[in-house]
C-alpha cells in the first residue's frame, strides 16, 4: 500500500465514519442561553498558552473545590437554598405480592420507595392498581451539582419492571425547559416516544413533547408503557444553566397520572450514591427460575438445523437456559416486536450506548416490526436473569397483542433462551418470521437469518463476494457464497448488518421464509 | 437562521459588573452572540468531528453541548472572536479525550458500523455501497487500536487538514507530543490497514 493509497483510503474512510451519526435535533439557542449557573466550572479545554502543568494544577483546585462542595452538600441541604419540604421521608413499604400467575399478577400493589439520598434527591412513590400516583420528587439542583463534577449518572433510577400497562409518570417541576440532541436527553426520546403513546392516547410529537415540559406545572417525563428497564437521569440539558434557573421551584410533586390501565410489577431500583432498591417479586409473568415450565410457544415441531425450514422452537433451547440469576456471560438481548421503535427506544435508554436498532417495514405484511438488539459487552456485565428480564419485558408488547419475540444470547452467539410476549402466543408462522435457521460456518461461527433489511442487494454482488465483518473487534473476511437452495427466496435476499458473531442475511421479500448462505472464513 | 446578535444577546457593553472581561466594548471582546453564532454554524461539524475522535454519537454530542454551556457561561473570557471556534473545540476535545480515557476499561475496543452508517454516502449503486462499507469498517476498526491522543491528532490532521501546529493548539500538546503521536498513529493505521486489505 503506498503512501498515497493508505492516505486516501484513510481520509475517505474518515469522511465516511463522520457521516455516520445523525445528530439528534439540537438545543436552540434559547436553551443554551439560558441564565448561567452561579458557578460554573471553568472550561477545561486545553487552550493554546495553557501548558500540562497549568492544566493539572487546574484539575487539583478543581478537585479541592469539588470535594469542599460534596462535603458541605452532604452536611447540610437546607444550605442549597432547597426548601425544607424539599425532603421526602425514607421509608420503603413492599405490600406482599400478588400470588404470581394469577390475573392480578400484572396489577401488583405496592406502594414503593420513598428515599432521601444524601439530602439530594428522590423519588418515588408508586401505585397500582388504582388510578396512578406516581410520585417522583428530585432536587434538581443535585442533580447539577453532581453533572457539574461530571459524574456522569448523578442518580439512577432504573426501573425493570414488566407488564403490559406499566407506567412511569415523573414530575420535574422546575424544569421549563428540556434540550434536545445528546445522550444526556435519550431519556426525553424515550420519553416522548412513550407518551405518544400511552398519555395522550394520541401521536404527538417532540415539538409537543417539549411544549409540555416547558409549561410550569410539572412535566411529564417518561412512561414505560409495556414495561422494561428505563434510565431517568442524565436528562439535564443544557445541563446546569436551566435547572439552576429554577432551582427555587425545585421542590418534590406528586403527579397524578392519568388514569391508564396502569398495571405493574418487577423491581425498582434506584441507584446513587446511597441506592435503595425495592424488589418486588410480584409474579411478572416470565420465568423468574430456572425451573419455571417453560412459555407455552405455539409453533411449529423444531426443525433447528435443517436449511431450509428450521425454526428455532423454545424446546430446543431450553437446554441451554442460563440458571436462574447467575452470570452467564450473556452477550445479547435480542428483541423482536411489531410496536415500531419503542422497544428499540427502550432498549437504547437502559444503558447500552450501542444499542443496535432498526426498522424493518416489510417485515410482516401487515404491521411494522422492529428488531432490536443490545449490545451487552462488558458494560453492564448483567447476568441471565436480568438480561431475559429485558428480553421479556421488550417481547411484551405494549399493545398487549403480542407477536413479540426476545432472545438472549450468549456470548458465543449461541441463543440461550426465547421469550415470547407472554400471554398472547405467537402464531406459528410469525415464529417462523422471527428467527430462521442459524447455519455453522467453517470457522464455527453462524449465520442467523432474520427477516427484512434492505440493505446490499446479493444479486449485484460479484460471486463470490468477501464481506468483511466486524467479529469482537476484529474485521475478518467472509466469502459469501449465494444459496442453491430456494432460488425463489435468494432473488430478492439482502445481505447487510453484522451481529457480533454473526452475519445477519436479511432478506427482504415478504414471504420471510429463511434464507439459507454459506460463509466461509477466507481467511484470519 | 438567527444570529445571536439578533437573538438578543447582550455585546461587550452589558457584560455584568462581574464579567471578567478588561478589554474594551470595541476592541472585539467575545459576546455571548458571538458564540451563539458560532453553535449554530459549527455545531454540526465540532459533533463530527468529535465522533470520529470518540467513536460514540452521544457522547461527542455531550461533548458539543457541554463545552457550548461552558463557554456561554463565560464568554467573555474569549478574548479574540476568532479564537471562539478554536476555543470550543479545545473544550471539545478535552472533553472527549477525558471521557474516553476514563471508560476506555468499559468500553468495547471497537465498533460496528450500523446499517445507516453510510447511506448519505454511498448512494444506489450496491458495489459502491459494499466498498464504502468495507473501508468504514477498515478505518474505524484501526481507529479504534489508536490511543486517544493519537486517535485525535489523526483526526485532525486527516478530517480536518489542520497543521501540527494547529492541532497542537488545539489540543495543548506541545508539537513535538503532536508529530510523536501522528507518527505513531500514522504507523498503527498504516499497518492495521494494510493487514486488513
Amino acid at each position: 500500500m503506498t503512501d498515497e493509497h493508505w492516505e486516501s483510503t484513510l481520509r475517505a474512510g474518515l469522511a465516511t465514519l463522520a457521516l455516520k451519526p445523525t445528530p439528534d435535533p439540537w438545543h436552540s439557542p434559547d436553551d443554551l442561553t439560558s441564565e448561567p449557573p452561579p458557578a460554573p466550572l471553568s472550561p477545561q479545554g486545553n487552550r493554546g498558552d495553557r501548558s500540562t502543568f497549568r492544566a493539572l494544577a487546574t484539575a487539583a483546585v478543581v478537585l479541592v473545590i469539588v470535594v469542599v462542595s460534596v462535603a458541605l452538600l452532604r452536611r447540610d441541604g437546607a444550605s442549597e437554598g432547597r426548601p425544607a419540604d424539599n425532603r421526602v421521608e425514607t421509608g420503603t413499604t413492599v405490600p406482599a405480592p400478588a400470588p404470581a400467575g394469577s390475573v392480578d399478577a400484572f396489577g401488583v400493589h405496592m406502594d414503593v420507595t420513598t428515599e432521601t439520598v444524601s439530602n439530594q434527591l428522590v423519588v418515588i412513590a408508586r401505585m397500582s392498581p388504582e388510578p396512578a400516583v406516581t410520585a417522583v420528587a428530585t432536587t434538581p439542583v443535585a442533580w447539577v451539582e453532581r453533572e457539574r463534577r461530571g459524574e456522569w449518572i448523578p442518580t439512577h433510577i432504573r426501573f425493570n419492571a414488566f407488564s403490559a400497562r406499566n407506567q412511569v409518570i415523573c414530575g420535574f417541576p422546575g424544569i421549563r425547559s428540556v434540550g434536545f440532541g445528546s445522550g444526556v436527553s435519550r431519556p426525553f426520546q424515550t420519553g416522548f416516544s412513550l407518551v405518544n403513546h400511552s398519555v395522550s392516547g394520541e401521536p404527538c410529537t417532540s415539538e409537543d413533547f417539549v411544549e409540555q415540559l416547558r409549561a410550569d406545572e410539572a412535566h411529564l417525563l417518561g412512561t414505560l408503557p409495556y414495561g422494561g428497564a428505563y434510565r431517568l437521569c442524565r436528562f439535564v440539558a443544557p445541563k446546569s444553566s436551566v435547572l439552576h434557573k429554577d432551582e427555587s421551584q425545585s421542590v418534590p410533586t406528586t403527579v397524578a397520572a392519568p388514569a391508564l390501565d396502569t398495571k405493574l410489577c418487577g423491581r425498582f431500583e434506584v441507584t446513587g450514591p446511597e441506592p435503595a432498591v425495592t424488589e418486588i417479586d410480584s409474579g411478572c409473568p416470565f420465568p423468574e427460575k430456572v425451573d419455571d415450565p417453560p412459555l407455552p410457544v405455539s409453533g411449529p415441531p423444531a426443525q433447528t438445523g435443517t436449511a431450509d425450514s428450521g425454526f428455532i422452537h423454545r424446546s430446543d433451547v431450553a437446554p441451554m437456559t442460563v440458571p436462574y440469576g447467575k452470570p452467564a456471560g450473556v452477550r445479547s438481548i435480542v428483541v423482536w416486536s411489531r410496536t415500531c421503535e419503542r422497544i428499540g427506544y427502550m432498549l437504547d435508554n437502559i444503558g447500552f450506548v450501542n444499542a443496535d436498532r432498526y426498522h424493518a417495514p416489510n417485515f410482516d405484511p401487515y404491521l411494522e416490526t422492529t428488531r432490536s438488539q443490545v449490545d451487552l459487552g462488558d458494560e453492564l456485565r448483567w447476568d441471565a436473569t436480568q438480561a431475559r428480564q429485558v428480553a421479556a419485558a421488550g417481547a411484551l408488547d405494549g399493545h398487549g397483542d403480542g407477536h413479540a419475540l426476545g432472545m438472549v444470547r450468549a456470548e458465543n452467539g449461541a441463543v440461550l433462551e426465547l421469550v415470547e410476549g407472554a400471554g398472547f402466543g405467537l402464531l406459528p408462522e410469525q415464529v417462523g418470521h422471527f428467527v430462521g435457521t442459524p447455519q455453522p460456518g467453517e470457522d464455527g461461527n453462524s449465520i442467523l437469518v432474520l427477516g427484512s433489511r434492505t440493505d446490499l442487494d446479493l444479486r449485484n454482488l460479484p460471486e463470490a463476494a468477501i464481506l468483511t465483518v466486524t467479529v469482537d473487534g476484529t474485521a475478518r473476511r467472509f466469502k459469501v457464497v449465494k444459496p442453491a437452495w430456494a432460488p425463489e427466496v435468494n432473488d430478492t435476499a439482502y445481505l447487510g448488518d453484522h451481529w457480533d458473531r454473526r452475519i445477519t442475511l436479511l432478506q427482504a421479500d415478504t414471504t420471510n421464509r429463511p434464507i439459507a448462505v454459506q460463509a466461509v472464513l477466507v481467511d484470519g | 437562521m438567527p444570529t445571536g446578535e439578533e437573538l438578543g444577546e447582550r455585546s461587550c457593553d452589558d457584560v455584568g459588573p462581574d464579567a471578567t472581561c478588561a478589554v474594551p466594548p470595541d476592541s472585539g471582546c467575545v459576546t455571548r452572540g458571538d458564540v451563539i453564532d458560532v453553535y449554530l454554524r459549527e455545531r454540526e461539524s465540532l459533533f463530527r468531528m468529535g465522533y470520529l475522535v470518540c467513536g460514540v454519537d452521544a457522547q461527542a454530542q455531550d461533548a458539543v453541548h457541554e463545552a457550548f454551556t461552558r463557554v456561554l457561561a463565560r464568554p467573555e473570557m474569549i478574548r479574540d472572536p476568532s479564537k471562539a471556534e478554536p476555543y470550543v473545540r479545545s473544550i471539545v476535545l478535552n472533553l472527549l479525550r477525558t471521557e474516553t480515557a476514563r471508560d476506555r476499561s468499559r468500553r468495547s475496543p471497537s465498533r460496528e458500523p450500523d446499517q445507516n452508517t453510510v447511506d448519505a454516502a454511498t448512494g444506489s449503486d450496491p458495489a459502491d455501497a459494499f466498498e464504502t462499507r468495507r473501508r468504514a469498517v477498515l478505518v474505524e476498526n484501526a481507529l479504534s487500536r489508536l490511543t486517544v491522543n493519537q486517535r485525535t491528532c489523526v483526526v485532525l490532521r486527516y478530517w480536518m487538514d489542520l497543521s501540527d501546529a494547529a492541532i497542537a493548539e488545539a489540543t495543548g500538546m506541545a508539537l513535538g507530543t503532536v508529530k510523536t503521536h501522528l507518527r505513531r498513529g500514522c504507523r498503527t493505521l498504516r499497518g492495521e490497514l494494510e493487514r486488513e486489505r
